[in-house]
């Protein structure tokens, strides 16, 4: 039960990448953590197969993706370009998917209507605050009842009080996860996952939630270095457990780079 | 598409009935036939030219139609590219299974709008050119026709329909498909435009310009069948349609036969379904950026 990436490149023009030779083996629930235009979503659309231009193998249980064809229930995401568009009320959308993918509407009802609300049902897609549309994205990729289940930023544009609920539907969910996110507020639920930080189209680790949590940023490579991280400018960023800024202290990725200007 | 498949193609209907058929008078076509003709001759011819005018606005018309179909479906398709990679990976739904399901809905909704416009057409131009008497039923004038233009073969029309939407769905994916496969999301606006602008361009050459080869382009068949069924007319090689007419009076040496149309007609929707299907395993889609940029 393994997802291998094997230096893999994927972009969206030939010869111009985003991911530049990713290496993971995902075995269980994985967040891929990374600032904006890291690219987490383009990691995300290479692991659906719907990436634009690949390089690299990708084997999902043994299986190359270029030859995975009618496979419900292997793998599902939240990410919006996967659903035609369609001027059907969110209810009708969500049924032909889930049942083409084999999934559970009546869980996908319940979960948009306890963390969203119920008139969320009844209206078309393109209706919807940027909230509800995040919701309901990340409710059709749980209510697959997939394998394997990629979730894109998927407390993007939520409240907080639904950022926390989405996040125990997520933990609680059978499937194996694989999230990419920009924040680091939700490190402390994700107990036993395995986190890999991506920057500028490479991914680092895995690391577990607390050893991450413990790591500091650091610029210089000073004693206890954990993990190098080469930038695109040249310099390296090391994550050590003796000097810097502290990981915790840092709430989105986002600021990785201004916490390395301050220093 | 309700704008230009259909109130588009109303207001051309009506144009064709009493704009540029104002002079299509039995008054005006009197004067072509010598003194003394008998009245059952040139009312006869008169029936006849009427038919055949209307036939030649009903072909055209529901070229120009089905055309303005494909500029929705050209932007559809595009858009579905990635749906359908993810849906046949990871669902029981199989390519095959999305585009014959693709290709019915384009017929449907292509005979639907084409049983509006030849509804609107017998109606128009049966009150234009033969007019109707008007009885009151419990307050609302409701028209008698007293003549009803309608198709000599109906049966021939809704199976060049049928075909010309199988023809036009493919087309529509060859033109979003290449596209896609060109990367070139920029040219969407134009490609999706380009059958319509093909249609009216090599349709209206055809329909009174000019004969001869441009007869079987992928859109000019559609308007000879299309005529052809509505009035039963002899088709010929060497002239427009507006003349085609005159040569059953006159004869021609060009005569053009349906069957030969209808293989031709099944040459390109096979060379337009061969041309997607090749683009289609060849595509990797589009990225969610270049549709936004769009």
């Amino acid at each position: 039960m393994t997802i291998k990436l094997v230096d893999v490149y994927a972009g969206y023009r030939r010869g111009d990448f985003i991911l530049k030779g990713v290496n993971m083996e995902i075995t269980g629930d994985t967040v891929v953590l990374g600032p904006n235009g890291s690219g987490k979503t383009t990691l995300m659309r290479t692991l659906l197969g719907v990436s634009v231009s690949k390089r690299g193998k990708i084997i999902i249980d043994g299986v190359d993706i270029d030859s995975i064809k009618g496979a419900p229930g292997l793998l599902s995401g939240n990410l919006p370009e996967l659903f035609m568009l369609s001027r059907l009320p969110v209810k009708h959308v969500a049924k032909f998917y889930l049942d083409l993918i084999g999934g559970d509407y009546n869980y996908f009802e319940e979960l948009v209507t306890r963390i969203g609300e119920k008139e969320v049902l009844g209206k078309k897609f393109y209706e919807l605050s940027a909230g509800l549309k995040t919701i309901v994205l990340d409710a059709l990729a749980l209510a697959s009842k997939a394998k394997y289940v990629l979730l894109d930023e998927p407390f993007e544009s939520l409240d907080p009080a639904r950022r926390v609920a989405m996040l125990n539907e997520i933990v609680e969910s059978k499937s194996v996860k694989i999230m990419s996110t920009h924040t680091t507020w939700l490190l402390n639920s994700l107990g036993d996952w395995n986190v890999y930080l991506m920057v500028e189209g490479l991914v680092y680790g895995p690391l577990k939630p607390r050893e991450l949590l413990d790591l500091k940023v650091s610029r210089k490579p000073v004693g206890g270095v954990v993990l190098s991280i080469k930038l695109r400018s040249g310099g390296e960023v090391y994550l050590t457990k003796t000097t810097g800024t502290p990981i915790s202290g840092i709430d989105s990725l986002d600021k990785l780079y201004e916490v390395l200007t301050w220093q | 598409m309700w704008f230009w498949a259909v109130a588009f193609m109303a207001f051309w209907l009506f144009m064709g009935a009493y704009v540029y058929g104002a002079r299509v008078t039995m008054e005006e076509f009197i004067k072509q036939f010598p003194e003394g003709t008998p009245r059952a001759i040139i009312d006869e011819a008169w029936s006849k030219f009427i038919l055949h005018y209307t036939a030649g606005w009903y072909g055209s018309i529901a070229l120009f139609s089905m055309s303005a179909v494909t500029i929705g479906l050209v932007q559809y398709i595009y858009y579905s590219t990635i749906p359908i990679r993810y849906l046949t990976k990871y669902s029981k739904a199989t390519t095959t299974k999305f585009y014959t399901g693709f290709t019915l809905a384009a017929i449907t909704g292509i005979v639907v709008v084409i049983i509006v416009l030849l509804v609107t057409t017998i109606l128009l131009y049966s009150y234009r050119f033969y007019g109707a008497d008007f009885h009151d039923y419990r307050g609302l004038p409701v028209p008698v026709f007293k003549n009803l233009i309608v198709p000599e073969n109906p049966i021939g029309v809704l199976a060049t329909t049928i075909a010309s939407g199988v023809l036009m769905y493919f087309i529509s994916s060859t033109v979003a498909l290449f596209v896609v496969v060109l990367r070139k999301p920029r040219a969407l606006g134009f490609a999706s435009f380009l059958p319509y602008i093909l249609s009216f361009g090599l349709g209206m050459a055809g329909l009174i310009a000019t004969g001869g080869r441009i007869h079987f382009s992928p859109f000019n068949i559609i308007l000879l069948l299309n005529y052809h069924y509505y009035a039963n007319a002899t088709l010929v090689l060497d002239k427009p349609v507006t003349a085609m007419w005159r040569s059953e009076i006159e004869g021609s040496s060009q005569v053009l036969e349906p069957t030969t149309l209808w293989l031709v007609l099944l040459g390109w929707i096979t060379l337009f379904a061969v041309i997607s299907m090749a683009l289609f395993k060849k595509q990797r889609g589009v990225n969610l950026e270049e549709i936004i940029s769009l």
